[in-house]
């Protein structure tokens, strides 16, 4: 028995050390469990933390990414494709390249069989295509293989919308269509003044090529004597001026002077700093041509004109020379026969009174020298009458005061009538003619005392109003007055209102007073119920 | 001294129905001093040379007033003027122009060359006398004359 227990003990023992043993292993296998299962733990934080800056990454690019694996399966994509081509979610769910493909076929505007077979074609090496959208976007699309050891693991494919990318390239395209086609000269320069683009204007202009030029200065440009405008137009472009329209002279290829109108513009960065000058310059040679056989003739023109003017000027002082000797000739000739015939009238009447000649023949004989005396007055009124156009007209200040006072003064020395002239002084002053004005004035007055009721002396009035600048006389009377109908026609040549036999007069007294204030630039008018007297008026310019 | 009753007054004066009207006038006026005619221009620079018939001084005597018009035949008004000026005899005749223009460069012209006087022929014959009046009070009581050279003047 104790054989059987040893040898049970000793099994036993065994067995428990290898129970022991196996613990121990079981335990450091379970340490390791658990260190493994930490060590899992922490890269399974890492790698979902990589996951997450890498699906971050992708979805804070620009560009939309989708990512296909080998078999061509979607892969990964990030939320700027599914925005870009605007896909819905039931596609991307689907996750089925198939949906895919065909959805973005269907937006693309000419679907391009090359473009659904990048897809899925993995021979082809990277390259970038052009896709123009039905909705009128562009989209540039890059694709790159995916190799591991030269085996290929899939394709990234990256779209990118350059829709405003392109319209930048058309604008740019289109200005320097714009710049090429021109025929001005368009150079641009740096502030150094260092040409930096020349144009095919300024080739045609100047005859260098861009290649000979461009990295020049454009002092070659510019004529000896002129080299200052540099400086001081760039001076100017600093502080942000343009030129325009400068007219000067340059130099083109073998040194001949071209005259140029030149316009200068500052080119400046973003930040607003002049950074350049964009010149044109356009070739006006033949423009001053132009200019130059325009004045020529314009010379010409005036010669012929003032030869012309010369001429007719000459013919008219003739004209004008003749009407003054006729009434010349009038104020001479017209008159003596009425003076005969005046004087053997009264001569007959003084030296045959109650001898041959009865009341009757007397009578007749009065009337013979009243008619000559009428006779003389119209031809002497019809004198002054045509000379108030022809004579030359000084203006001058006229005190109306004096005037007046010596107008009225005279008046009542010389006429035989009663008569009242009321001044109210100060009278203002005018621009006017003295002489001119002193008829005029007279006129007025003359008229005031005559046409009155009979019995009733006649009272006058006279003062000035200012009106705007201008000066308005008044003569008021109160005498017949003028009814409306009349009041137009009083102002004509020889038009007379009442008969001769209660009035007497030649009709010319107001044609006179009309026609020289008219001369200095004045009006007349008046005034009047037509029963209870008149206020005539002349308005001329006041001091 | 006063001018006499005796003194001449010339008158030149082409138009015949102004002298008979002048005549009247001067007449009604009262004015009685002999009275010369000279019908042109060159007719009043003879007289006043005492040319021709006129040298002789008792017939035609060198006036001490002239009445003279402008517009005359052969030598106008002016240019009678212009001739007295020249004359040194004649240098302190009293012309006093009678004539029908009012025109201020007439007027302007005859005191230029002289005249002491510038008259308008009235238009009325009682205006003419009343003019002759009145020159009458004036010349013969007011105004002081000097007795003309009666010899000829060394005339051109």
């Amino acid at each position: 028995m104790s054989k059987e227990f040893d040898e049970e003990m000793q099994v036993r023992t065994v067995a428990l050390a290898n129970a022991k043993s196996i613990l121990v292993v079981h335990k450091r296998a379970e340490q390791e469990l658990i260190e493994a299962k930490k060590a899992l733990q922490r890269r399974t934080d890492e790698l979902a933390r990589s996951l997450a800056l890498m699906k971050a990454t992708l979805d804070s690019t620009t560009d939309g990414l989708l990512v296909l694996d080998e078999d061509g399966q979607i892969a990964n994509f990030n939320k700027k494709l599914i925005e870009m081509w605007h896909i819905s979610p039931a596609i991307f769910s689907s996750r089925d390249i198939g949906q895919l493909r065909d959805f973005v076929a269907g937006e693309i505007k000419i679907p391009q069989p090359f473009a659904l077979g990048e897809l899925t074609n993995f021979n082809s090496a990277g390259k970038s295509q052009l896709l123009e959208l039905k909705d009128g976007r562009f989209f540039e699309q890059f694709s790159e293989e995916q190799l591991v050891d030269n085996r290929s693991t899939g394709r990234v494919l990256c779209f990118r919308d350059i829709t405003e990318r392109k319209q930048t390239e058309e604008a740019v395209s289109r200005l320097a269509a714009v710049v090429e086609s021109s025929d001005d000269a368009i150079v641009s320069k740096s502030l150094d003044g260092i040409i930096m683009s020349w144009n095919a204007g300024a080739q045609r202009i100047f005859e260098y090529t861009a290649e000979e030029i461009v990295g020049k200065s454009i002092l070659m440009l510019i004529p000896a004597e002129l080299q200052k405008e540099e400086p001081e137009i760039i001076a100017r472009l600093k502080k942000g001026e343009r030129i325009e329209h400068y007219e000067t002279v340059r130099l083109a290829k073998g040194g001949r002077r071209i005259d140029i109108s030149l316009t200068v513009s500052p080119v400046k960065d973003s930040t607003g700093k002049v950074v350049g000058a964009s010149k044109i310059a356009r070739d006006i040679t033949a423009d001053k041509k132009r200019q130059e056989a325009l004045r020529e003739s314009e010379a010409r023109f005036r010669t012929e004109l003032e030869r012309l003017v010369h001429e007719r000027t000459a013919s008219l002082e003739e004209a004008v020379a003749q009407m003054e000797e006729f009434s010349y000739s009038v104020s001479h000739d017209l008159r003596a026969p009425l003076r005969a015939m005046q004087g053997y009238a009264t001569a007959l009447m003084e030296d045959y009174r109650g001898k041959v000649l009865d009341g009757e023949a007397e009578d007749y004989l009065q009337r013979i020298v009243t008619a000559g005396l009428r006779m003389d007055r119209l031809t002497r009124d019809v004198l002054v009458y045509s000379k108030i156009p022809r004579a030359s007209l000084q203006l001058h200040a006229v005190t109306l005061d004096k005037l007046v006072s010596d107008i009225t003064q005279q008046y009542l020395q010389a006429k035989t009538e009663d008569a009242e002239i009321a001044v109210e002084t100060p009278l203002l002053s005018v621009m006017g003619n003295e002489s001119f004005l002193a008829q005029a004035i007279s006129n007025l007055v003359d008229n005031a005392v005559k046409f009155t009721f009979p019995g009733r002396v006649p009272q006058i009035r006279i003062w000035t109003e200012g009106i705007q600048g201008q000066v308005r006389l008044w003569v008021e009377d109160n005498g017949i007055g003028v009814k409306s109908e009349y009041q137009k026609r009083i102002w004509g040549m020889f038009e007379r209102i009442h008969p001769q036999t209660q009035f007497e007069g030649t009709g010319i007294g107001l044609a006179i007073v009309r026609k020289t204030i008219e001369r200095m630039n004045g009006t007349v008018g008046v005034e009047s119920d037509g029963v209870s007297g008149s206020k005539f008026w002349i308005q001329l310019p006041g001091i | 001294m006063k001018m006499n009753s005796s003194a001449t007054i010339l008158l030149v004066e082409d138009d015949p129905n102004d002298v008979f009207l002048m005549k009247r006038a001067l007449k009604a006026s009262a004015i009685s001093n002999p009275l010369k005619v000279a019908t042109d221009g060159r007719e009043a620079m003879d007289y006043l040379a005492g040319a021709g018939l006129f040298a002789n001084r008792t017939e035609f005597p060198i006036p001490s007033l002239i009445f003279l018009d402008l517009k005359l035949p052969y030598k106008s008004g002016f240019a009678v003027l212009e001739w007295i000026r020249t004359q040194p005899s004649l240098d302190s005749m009293l012309v006093v122009v009678l004539t029908s223009s009012s025109e201020e460069r007439d007027i302007k012209e005859a005191y230029r060359l002289g005249a002491r006087s510038f008259l308008v022929k009235p238009p009325t014959q009682t205006m003419l006398s009343d003019l002759m009046a009145s020159l009458q009070d004036y010349w013969m009581n007011h105004n002081e004359f000097t007795t003309p050279d009666q010899k000829a003047s060394n005339a051109q």
